[in-house]
């Protein structure tokens, strides 16, 4: 949402790309996320004003050893807590697996639908964007009941609705404007 | 809705129903992430083009002000007290646009081109894009034709011609909008469509300019474009565009149409609240950078087109309120340097009882003159002239004229008697041929020995006269629009004739007056007396 986020997220995939460790650098700033949400006390110590940035990096460095993270990654979040930028970490997480998977060409896409699809269906329903988007879609599921049938994808911010309540919206807006 | 039968639904349905594969919505997106104030910044829209239409639920559109890295700016038009943060809005993919068209005329919309006059919808065919880039220099023409306001001292000093841009500035209270008045009365008849914008007015006002344009019969050929000041600053904004896409449709229909934008200063306000608003940094007086090209890309529009895209035109008429006089602002120099000249009223002139109170000494109009008729353009020549000499002899014979010498008092006496001819009262705009005829007996010393107070009267008593003893004057000098020697002569004739008539009937009420006066002085002595 921010452009913060944006620049953060561009900058660590600039250097994810060099050294062709965007696999490695998406799992250890995932898990490194999972930590930081789990304890209290590293939050804490990271964002307390109270610290200077020498101990914060000592604790950084502590907690990235222990979990075996690598240095782009541990170097990464030593920047961000030293700007102050602690509180858009996920934010910056978020837009750096859109900028990865942008870079090499996959689209994401939410997929709506009013009851579970099968594994053939989603197949199929995958290979039709992929035709329509030219690109590969890397698609999330999800039910909602009030669609009543048919599917509502999104991609970026173009929507596929073809869904039987926004057909029956467009058949109720039709027949009033008659 | 009322009339659809139930054939016609199951038809409908089934024609859905059989289509139903085809018909998937494909649209862009996006999220409302803040509103206030008339204004909404979303997330998303990544296509979204400069000034185009958004929706938002509840039938609200929008439009896009402000493409930003992350979000977009948009103003809100209409009701938006349901929208909500997170809410979704879709492109349109249109500019925004309003009906246009001849149905129009004659009705009262709001700046969206609904009507607000309960006379029915309004039947329209076509969209005119509000923004839009004026036409080329190729495509225009020098002004040629006249507009006549009806207005005396406008009309002889002042001219406007079709296709002109003629600023009307003033303090509140000065007659601005009845000049504006005046002129769509005067238009009574003619060919000349008439669009009043009223932009940040009081309801009240409206109401009443648009009771008295119907009173006098003026709606047949007027459109009122109104966006009342209990309207949010986005429809005030818009309101002159619109009214402009409208006079447009006009122009480019080979017809002839005049815009009056009242005012331009209210406009500017509602324009810098939504640039504040939109975080857009402050300039002068906290008006935006591109305040003067807001005006300036409105009043380009209007335009004389040349013979091949049909002759149409669009005046436009903008309108500044000044404070205490002071035209040195911000706004009033920008649209002063934009127009083709300026009708300036003076608060000192209205209250002396020169009315309508236009500065005869600095209003000007750039380019009226060559459309001026030929018959006004010889009476009115010496006109500017001998009326900047007298206020200048004015102010110096301010404390007493005995000892000036004959020229000079002549001079005065000539100027006093223009000043009063120049006097018109509200919504009695005077055809050409009379405006040419009673300045021309001011310029040929017809007035010089009748007094200042009897000028009205003279005037008031001349019309009827010459419509019924010299029928063909008129006429005359409507058609050829020119005087020659004949109809000199004529007009000679006819005056003197007249003045004697005039003369006598003074006399004889003076004497009558007289014999008053004597009648109750004697009989104040008999009281006495007795």
């Amino acid at each position: 949402m921010s452009a913060v986020a944006e620049r953060y997220a561009a900058a660590l995939a600039d250097v994810a790309t060099a050294h062709r460790a965007g696999e490695l650098v998406r799992k250890d700033l995932a898990s490194f996320l999972a930590e930081y949400a789990d304890s209290a006390d590293l939050r804490n110590a990271l964002e307390t004003p109270s610290l200077d940035h020498e101990v914060k990096n000592k604790i950084i460095a502590a907690v990235a050893a222990k979990m075996g993270l690598s240095d782009i990654v541990r170097n990464f979040i030593s920047l961000v807590v030293s700007h102050q930028r602690t509180h858009l970490l996920h934010e910056i997480n978020d837009d750096f697996a859109t900028e990865m998977n942008r870079r090499v060409g996959i689209v994401e896409a939410e997929v709506t639908t009013a009851r579970p699809l099968s594994d053939a269906e989603k197949k199929e329903l995958l290979a039709v964007l992929t035709k329509r988007t030219g690109k590969k879609v890397d698609a999330q599921f999800a039910e909602d009941k009030a669609l009543l049938g048919g599917a509502i994808v999104r991609v970026g911010s173009t929507v596929y609705d073809g869904s039987v309540r926004e057909q029956l919206n467009r058949m109720r807006e039709r027949l009033e404007s008659e | 809705m009322a009339n659809i039968k139930a054939d016609e639904i199951s038809k409908i349905l089934r024609e859905q129903i059989e289509n139903y594969q085809q018909t998937m919505a494909v649209e862009e997106v996006g999220t409302v992430i803040s509103v206030g104030d008339g204004i909404a910044r979303i997330h998303g829209l990544d296509k979204c083009m400069a000034g185009e239409m958004i929706a938002f639920p509840h039938d609200v559109y929008g439009i896009a002000l402000n493409l930003e890295e992350d979000q977009v700016g948009a103003v809100l038009l209409g009701d938006y007290t349901e929208i909500k943060e997170g809410d979704t809005v879709k492109r349109t993919n249109n500019i925004m646009s309003i009906p246009v068209g001849d149905g129009m005329i004659g009705r009262v919309v709001d700046a969206l081109g609904n009507p607000i006059d309960d006379k029915g919808p309004i039947a329209s065919t076509q969209r005119n894009p509000l923004e839009r880039i004026a036409p080329g220099v190729i495509d225009r023409q020098p002004v040629r034709e006249p507009i006549q306001t009806g207005i005396k001292s406008i009309d002889a000093m002042i001219p406007i011609g079709r296709g002109q841009r003629e600023l009307i500035i003033g303090d509140r209270q000065l007659g601005k909008t009845a000049i504006i008045i005046d002129t769509i009365l005067n238009q009574r008849g003619g060919d000349m469509i008439c669009i009043y914008c009223a932009i940040g007015q009081k309801r009240s006002t409206v109401a009443q300019v648009i009771k008295t344009l119907t009173d006098f019969g003026a709606m047949e050929h007027t459109i009122v474009v109104a966006a009342t000041a209990s309207e949010s600053a986005s429809m005030q904004y818009i309101a002159p565009f619109a009214a402009c896409a409208i006079g447009e449709y006009f122009r480019d229909t080979k017809r002839h149409a005049i815009c009056f934008y009242d005012d331009l200063s209210k406009h500017a306000q509602s324009y810098r609240e939504i640039s504040l608003l939109l975080r857009r940094p402050p300039g002068r007086e906290a008006f935006p950078g591109d305040v003067f090209f807001l005006h300036s890309r409105l009043l380009e529009r209007a335009a004389k087109l040349n013979d091949e895209l049909g002759a149409g035109s669009l005046t436009a008429l903008p309108v500044i309120e000044t404070q205490a006089g002071d035209i040195s602002a911000y706004i009033p120099t920008n649209v002063i340097s934009i127009t083709d000249g300026q009708i300036f009223l003076e608060a000192d002139l209205f209250n002396s009882g020169n009315r309508p109170a236009v500065n005869a000494g600095i209003s000007v109009s750039r380019v009226g003159g060559n459309a001026q008729i030929k018959a006004m353009r010889q009476v009115s020549g010496t006109l500017r002239l001998d009326l900047a000499q007298y206020r200048d002899l004015a102010a110096f014979a301010q404390f007493g004229t005995e000892q000036l010498d004959k020229a000079t008092q002549a001079q005065l006496a000539r100027g006093q008697r223009l000043m009063e001819i120049l006097k018109q009262d509200q919504y009695q705009p005077l055809p050409v041929e009379k405006q040419v005829l009673i300045i021309f007996a001011a310029s040929n010393k017809f007035l010089d020995d009748i007094e200042p107070s009897e000028c009205g009267r003279f005037e008031a008593e001349l019309y009827p006269f010459i419509e019924t003893n010299y029928s063909g004057l008129f006429k005359s000098l409507r058609e050829k629009k020119a005087f020659d020697d004949a109809i000199k002569a004529e007009a000679m004739k006819a005056l003197g004739d007249f003045k004697e008539r005039f003369k006598s009937s003074q006399q004889t009420a003076q004497a009558a007056e007289a014999a008053k006066a004597d009648q109750a002085k004697s009989a104040e002595k008999a009281g006495a007396t007795a």
